[in-house]
């Protein structure tokens, strides 16, 4: 049985915790309701951008762009997007476990490079064998323009030339508060989907010609696409701290109130102790006549 | 000229940081490379470049409302008009 004073040691520490993790969940919902909003006002572009891309590049008949070439995957690079700080309940875990068989599916056939966004990702791969070519850690929040820009420029490059045959980035897509989607998307070649176009379909004008529109249109491809992934990731990581928080907080309030209830069983078994002891003094006292 | 009164288009106008415009149009005048184009309902598929100028449209109450863009990129089709603009062109000359 602990003593009154353990129990009540305890019942401050857990309510100390509470405390913490009621101001993180603050704290999470406040950047959660930014980084929402965020997501939600560039969604238009990030949903109609790479569609364009394709019905342009489809129409225009012809492959016109090194981003449309589709070449056997015997170099990936994959991209894996995670947060820098943790208390986010199974985000990160989840992601890593999903990333490591996307990994060993491709293994087989294709010589694979790992570019690791987030402390996370990054502290996870230095473990494994691995080839990781890049890494990008600590403040990923507030550098999302400048990763996109500088990474987007590295994937042209390597991808033009022919250094990586595909390049894969996985991530977790904000659905909903409740649980991230991850998602695994395939970045480079842009999917020129075989579908066909009805020939009934007027072919369109192009001015200029369409290869320089296209050349025009890729060339915000990859950052923007980047971006877009960035920030998912960053929506997504907010809402699952925030439901994380909120379950640690609810639990430490359940914890509390077992304890409380213990304690006060505790103290007032004690109190009818002390009061039969005391009951019986008086009593032994009585009969010995004093 | 004249387009008949159940004729509209569909108009969107998207930049990177959000959706600017969309709306139901009777006619937009856009700012091509080499001027300006006029749509009206039933125009040809196209795509074509922006370069900077103003977006003008009529709407369906006959208003007509003007939107700066920096450049872009249209696709016509379908009477559906997309529009992409505003992307920054940091890097490249």
């Amino acid at each position: 049985m602990p003593t009154l004073i353990d129990l009540r040691r305890r019942i401050q520490s857990v309510r100390n915790s509470q405390q913490v993790t009621q101001a993180m969940k603050t704290v999470a919902t406040a950047r959660f309701k930014k980084a929402h909003r965020q997501v939600v006002e560039r969604r238009p572009f990030w949903h109609s951008f790479p569609g364009l891309a394709v019905s342009l590049s489809q129409a225009s008949g012809q492959s016109l762009h090194p981003f449309l070439e589709i070449r056997p995957e015997k170099r990936i690079e994959v991209i894996v997007i995670t947060s820098d700080k943790g208390l986010c309940g199974a985000f990160n875990s989840n992601l890593l476990a999903l990333a490591m068989t996307f990994l060993e599916q491709k293994k087989e056939k294709a010589a694979l490079e790992v570019v690791t966004i987030g402390r996370k990702a990054s502290t996870h791969f230095k473990r494994l064998k691995y080839p990781v070519i890049g890494s990008y850690a600590e403040g990923v929040d507030k550098r999302v323009a400048e990763i996109s820009r500088e990474l987007g420029r590295h994937l042209e490059y390597r991808f033009v030339f022919k250094q990586v045959d595909a390049v894969y980035v996985i991530y977790n897509e904000f659905r909903s508060i409740i649980a991230p989607r991850i998602t695994i998307s395939r970045l480079l070649p842009l999917a020129a989907a075989t579908a066909e176009i009805p020939a009934e379909t007027p072919r369109p004008d192009w001015e200029p010609e369409a290869s320089r529109i296209i050349d025009y249109l890729l060339g915000f491809y990859l950052r923007y696409q980047l971006e877009h992934y960035l920030l998912e990731s960053q929506a997504a990581e907010q809402a699952s701290r925030m439901m994380a928080m909120e379950n640690a907080t609810k639990n430490a309030g359940e914890l509390i109130s077992d304890l409380v209830l213990l304690l006060n069983k505790i103290r007032q078994a004690s109190i009818t102790r002390e009061l039969l002891e005391i009951q019986t003094a008086v009593e032994a006292l009585k009969q010995q006549g004093v | 000229m004249n387009p008949d009164r159940d004729e509209r288009l569909q108009l969107r106008v998207i930049s990177p940081a959000r959706l600017l415009v969309e709306a139901e149009v009777l006619e937009v005048q856009l700012p091509g490379l080499d001027g300006y184009l006029g749509l009206w309902p039933g125009h040809r598929p196209l795509n074509a470049c922006l370069g900077p100028g103003q977006i003008i449209f009529r709407t369906v109450l006959g208003r007509e409302e003007r939107l700066d863009i920096k450049g872009g990129l249209v696709r016509v089709a379908d009477d559906k008009i997309l529009v992409l603009t505003d992307m920054e062109d940091d890097d490249r000359a």
